[in-house]
């Protein structure tokens, strides 16, 4: 079986759980006849129509609105933001009803709303952001940031059978870049778990998303050292999957959290919190915390690059913990 | 499994080290505790024994670079299966006779220093600056300001002393003194947090003796580490300063296996007790260790040999007589760095002193001629120092030799000419440096000297203005001496010595050959040189040029 790009796995789950369940249906801008501004959602309008493939004007909070009504009647929509950096105009929408509907009415919301985020693209301040934390903030929501292929296909899918509202950050820079081959039955991959993507024993590299590919190839030059990183991909960042933080903790006693979101604020800090409650015993050094600088990003280029976590950050963080 | 060879941490406060020379090549084949290659530290020069045997497949780090401590430098294939990267596996040498260089820059560049100020708990913390690049801790010598009192901003608050400066401290915020952290007389590293800052009633605390990590920390975990020490003599040891250094995860390890924590050699940044040497500790049946395994400069510094033990306090006592009476004052840092540096200075160059008469007369009657205009001219005074500079630069540049430095096997020719000016203060010695003086007029040398000078004494000087001299003048004769015998300032070849001006009855030749006897005013200068690298012609040569310089003085001085 052919080898399958990240984007390409998300459009595949789509479009079996929309062929496996009438209910489900895809709502967003440029969605239908445009196929999407990345062509996640080509060729739908024209197997499902124009009934369950809908195109909105250019507003995320009449599609945040128009998913959470249509929730409400027993149908299970996927949103559509072209870019995740405008999810901020549906705030309001997500945080004050689509996350406490169930709570505060019974009412459940089943619905997903996805879109690509993150940099390392020049999209400059708009196009690169990486809001997921506002929502990990958020309780009733579940907050997604998958990183390979078949996590992103499989989560997809756990989260329209899901009955909470989720948001499914993608990763702009992997649609096209990473690529592997799918299982060939329907899979799902469980929301909530964090997945070993590398095995080691002297550190881990705790991360999400893009910057897996970032620890991975600081693992590759560490390997040569003889330092072998331990990486885990979280998946999933609301729930967060504790019990993995803390296993990876008490097997290598040495932790570095990474993440492309800016520093303060970002998950890291929370994952170190954890790890403290959790795992404190375990430590045999501090916990590093690599992370975008607390600034927008940049448009320019190598402002964009120094802004990022780059491979010589984790390297040498990760030289310094195994020294310490 | 190949076994990594790291850089060793080679005593306490030492977190780099320069590779000077490798034993052995890729593809030798080497023994374990066979020497590997040469290293030099701020404290020691070191041959490092391989970690393991095998053959050398890999040099990671070339001769001459510098690196910080636990980077892998190389890779010995075909060995045991030592675990990578770890410090415990290269058993510490003992140090070589020959001394390091002290003020070898290093060449890797450290990180940005942190910033300086830390809000915390309502209050700001005030930490110790980094006041240079291979700076990693200071000296509190004294604080300009008590608990209680308010404190401008940028008003200076306490003094420090460094390995490179002495400097006042300025205030990082406005408001109350709550807390001095840090008692006066001792050394932390820097950004260790010395003072809050405002932030609630000002609080009397006694300032923790804990962290800071004392000058004779070498000495003191010599005495720690050692397996004969009872056990409940230990504490005793930790109150002195020294502060355990572990993990959560080993301070678990023990308290499982009930460990004596005190007793487990760290190989860790600082000394630090890491998981493997808990785990290795264990393996070996808890045994203590021999204090040769201890850290090496713990290891050193009984020995009383090496430069990384120049403690003068530890200067050996007759047991049986009690002290002599009179009072007993520590050493500052400055004064303690003097004695290291000069007692290293006389280890490491053959010394020898050449002393040349010179006629100043000339010179003397264009001071007194020009010094009024001068000053009114150029707002700075002029005095002898710029004419010897001056001589001394022009003669350099002919005689490359005396503007070199001796490196490892080879003898490094500077590029340029960088004086160090020796200038006495009131609390010890501080040698400045005026960089490219080759580059400079009379008149700019003499406004480099004269602001060199000043902020010396003012506690102004930049790190980067002390070091990197290639040759010193000092100018002992304003106190009349006639001539003396200056130590090398090290890494440099060669040090002038000014003597006093004196007018002395002098026989002069005129050209057809006739004798008279004429009252000239004149000098002694003594060239102390080192005879590794300076033979006693080239110190002649180089004498007899800068004397004919400032005989025939023919230059404008602006």
């Amino acid at each position: 079986m052919a080898a399958v790009t990240y984007l390409e796995a998300i459009r595949q789950g789509l479009w079996e759980e929309m062929e496996r369940d009438p209910r489900v249906f895809v709502i967003g801008e440029d969605v239908g006849v445009y196929g999407g501004a990345f062509k996640v959602t080509e060729g739908f309008l024209q197997r499902f129509g124009t009934e369950r493939v809908v195109d909105t004007p250019i507003s995320e909070m009449a599609i945040a609105s128009a998913a959470y009504g249509a929730s409400l009647t027993g149908l299970r929509p996927v949103g559509e933001f072209q870019f995740m950096d405008f999810i901020s105009s549906a705030h309001s929408q997500i945080v004050q009803i689509l996350a406490k509907s169930n709570y505060r009415w019974g009412a459940p919301a089943p619905l997903v709303l996805r879109g690509p985020s993150g940099g390392g693209v020049s999209g400059g301040p708009y196009h690169s952001q990486n809001p997921e934390m506002f929502y990990v903030h958020t309780p009733g929501l579940k907050v997604i940031c998958p990183a390979t292929a078949r996590d992103a296909k499989g989560l997809i899918k756990s989260a329209i059978r899901d009955n909470n509202p989720v948001l499914f950050f993608e990763h702009k820079y992997l649609y096209r870049r990473v690529k592997e081959e799918l299982p060939a039955e329907d899979y799902t991959v469980e929301i909530g778990k964090a997945r070993i993507h590398r095995e080691g024993k002297h550190l881990s590299v705790i991360t999400y998303a893009a910057m897996v590919y970032v620890a991975e190839e600081a693992a590759h030059i560490l390997e040569k050292e003889g330092i072998e990183l331990e990486i885990l991909d979280l998946r999933t960042l609301l729930p967060l999957d504790n019990e993995a933080i803390a296993a990876t903790v008490e097997k290598t006693n040495r932790v570095i959290i990474l993440h492309e979101d800016t520093k303060t604020g970002g998950i890291a800090g929370e994952i170190a919190a954890i790890i403290n409650e959790e795992a404190f015993d375990a430590l045999d050094a501090p916990i590093a915390r690599i992370a975008s600088l607390d600034a927008p990003v940049p448009f320019s280029p190598p402002l964009e690059k120094a802004f990022l976590p780059k491979v010589e950050d984790v390297v040498r963080e990760a030289r310094r913990l195994v020294a310490y | 499994m190949p076994t990594d060879v790291v850089m060793p941490q080679m005593g306490e406060s030492i977190f780099e080290g320069t590779i000077t020379k490798w034993l052995k090549k890729p593809g030798d084949s080497v023994q374990r505790d066979e020497p590997l290659f040469e290293i030099s530290t701020d404290k020691v020069d070191a041959e490092i024994p391989s970690p393991a045997s095998g053959t050398l497949s890999e040099i990671k780090v070339d001769a001459g670079n510098t690196v910080q401590i636990n980077t892998v430098v190389a890779v010995i294939g075909e060995g045991d299966g030592a675990v990578a990267s770890k410090p415990a596996a290269a058993s510490p040498a003992p140090p070589k006779q020959e001394p390091a260089k002290a003020e070898k820059k290093p060449e890797a560049p450290q990180t940005a220093p942190a910033p300086a100020v830390v809000s915390s708990g309502g209050g700001t913390d005030v930490v110790m600056p980094q006041m240079g690049e291979s700076i990693f801790e200071g000296t509190i010598t004294k604080w300009l300001k008590k608990v209680g009192d308010s404190v401008q901003r940028d008003e200076p608050l306490f003094e420090i002393s460094t390995d490179k400066v002495d400097a006042e401290i300025p205030s990082p915020a406005s408001g109350t003194l709550s807390e001095i952290k840090v008692e006066a007389g001792n050394t932390v590293q820097i950004n260790t947090v010395v003072a809050v800052i405002g932030g609630g009633a000002a609080k009397t605390s006694a300032p923790a003796a804990a962290p800071a990590a004392t000058s004779n920390a070498a000495a003191a975990s010599g005495t720690q580490s050692a397996p004969a020490a009872p056990a409940d003599e230990a504490p005793a040891a930790a109150a002195h300063g020294e502060r355990l250094r572990s993990s959560p995860l080993v301070r678990k390890i023990a308290k499982e296996h009930q460990l004596d924590l005190r007793q487990v050699p760290g190989t860790g940044s600082s000394g630090r007790i890491t998981k493997d040497d808990v785990l290795q500790y264990i393996e070996k049946g808890g045994a203590p260790k021999a204090p040769a395994a201890a850290t090496p400069a713990a290891a050193a510094a009984p020995t009383g040999q090496g430069p990384a033990a120049p403690k003068l306090a530890a200067a050996p006592v007759p047991a049986a007589a009690g002290p002599q009476p009179g009072e007993l004052v520590a050493l500052t840092r400055m004064r303690s760095i003097i004695a290291q540096r000069m007692i290293d200075s006389k280890r490491t160059s053959a010394h020898v002193h050449t002393v040349f008469k010179v006629d100043l007369t000339r010179i003397v009657k264009i001071r007194e001629k020009e010094k009024a205009k001068y000053e009114q001219r150029n707002g700075v005074k002029l005095t002898y120092m710029p004419f010897i500079t001056r001589a001394v630069v022009a003669t350099l540049r002919k005689m490359p030799i005396v503007n070199a430095s001796m490196e490892g096997d080879a003898i490094r020719y500077h590029q340029n000419v960088n004086v160090g000016i020796a200038v006495a203060l009131d609390w010890g010695l501080i040698v400045p440096v005026i960089k490219q003086a080759e580059e400079k007029s009379f008149l700019g040398i003499a406004r480099s000297i004269a602001d060199l000078a000043e902020r010396a004494r003012g506690k102004k000087l930049k790190p980067d203005e002390v070091g990197s001299g290639t040759i010193t003048i000092t100018n002992p004769g304003i106190f009349g001496e006639q001539f003396g015998t200056p130590i090398i300032n090290q890494p440099e070849s060669a040090i002038l010595g000014v003597g006093g001006l004196f007018k002395e009855p002098t026989v002069l030749t005129d050209k057809d050959g006739n004798d008279s006897i004429a009252i000239r005013s004149v000098i002694r200068l003594t060239l102390g040189f080192d005879h590794r690298i300076i033979d006693g012609a080239d110190a002649g040569k180089f004498m007899a040029e800068v004397k004919k310089y400032l005989e025939d003085w023919s230059e404008e001085i602006g």
